[in-house]
């Protein structure tokens, strides 16, 4: 569903009741003014707020969110990277969505793995405006492979391949990774230390 | 006209415009106004709506408990 339509239409809606309860509020003090009230001052503000909300969630989802910050310019510089890179090979060939291709591999596939990212997201905002960027970042636990079998668990190619069955038992447990033999997944720390 | 009802709509037209602007950015920024605007500004407009109605509904004097014989 596109919130950015319920966004707008429902924020708009409010915000023209409010200037005309701003000039004109008898209604509110005749009697019913608390019912009244309840819904103009409470329930369609609070709903406008939600809907705004949503769309902003939604939003952050996007490429095109994550890669607005200075700092996550060079790992989105290496999605259309022509180098047999993870993310490169991902992107390029579509296997994760282009429009939400940093939070198809970077959030937990779990009950609660949307609201964990969302959390993470809001402590990324705190560290980039209030705090210190580190130089080299660094993902907060190791990379689970549990959102690679999300995907490849299952598919004809990954299953074809001797050494997915043979490792199994320890990829489910992670661990073995499946960095271990298909990473870097940006390529970036090399370069880091190349530079350092 | 209160005081309470009159700053709470001021603040939640406030909150609501802010909110509006921040649909027009898809960036961090953007959601941190949201936040800023939804949160503080919207959720102080919603705090005095909350007492101005409070307050009225304590100042109409509600159905008699001992009605007349």
């Amino acid at each position: 569903m596109e919130w950015i339509v319920s966004a707008i239409g429902v924020t708009a809606i409010v915000v023209a009741i409010l200037v005309v309860l701003l000039f004109r509020p008898q209604p509110l003090l005749a009697p019913g003014g608390v019912a009244l009230g309840t819904l103009l001052l409470i329930v369609l503000p609070g709903a406008a707020f939600l809907f705004g909300g949503a769309h902003h969630l939604e939003q952050s989802q996007s490429t095109e969110f994550c890669l607005s910050c200075h700092v996550m310019e060079a790992y989105g510089a290496t999605l259309e990277s022509d180098e047999d890179i993870l993310a490169a090979s991902h992107y390029r060939q579509r296997t994760i969505p282009r429009d939400q291709a940093c939070y198809a591999c970077h959030t937990r596939y779990t009950m609660y793995g949307d609201l964990y990212a969302k959390a993470l997201g809001l402590r990324h905002l705190w560290v980039n405006y209030l705090g210190e960027i580190p130089d080299t970042l660094q993902l907060y636990e190791p990379y689970s492979n549990r959102e690679c079998l999300y995907c490849h668990e299952g598919a004809d190619s990954y299953e074809a391949a001797d050494v997915h069955q043979r490792f199994a038992e320890e990829m489910d447990r992670d661990e073995r990774s499946c960095l271990s033999c298909h990473g870097p997944a940006h390529g970036i720390y090399e370069e880091v230390e190349e530079a350092s | 006209m209160s005081q309470d009802l009159r700053w709470s709509i001021g603040l939640l037209i406030t909150g609501l415009c802010v909110a509006l602007l921040s649909f027009l950015g898809n960036s961090p920024p953007a959601f941190m106004t949201f936040i800023a605007a939804g949160v503080f500004i919207g959720g102080a407009g919603l705090l005095l709506a909350l007492r101005f109605l409070m307050r009225l509904s304590r100042s109409r004097p509600g159905p008699s408990p001992h009605p007349r014989q």
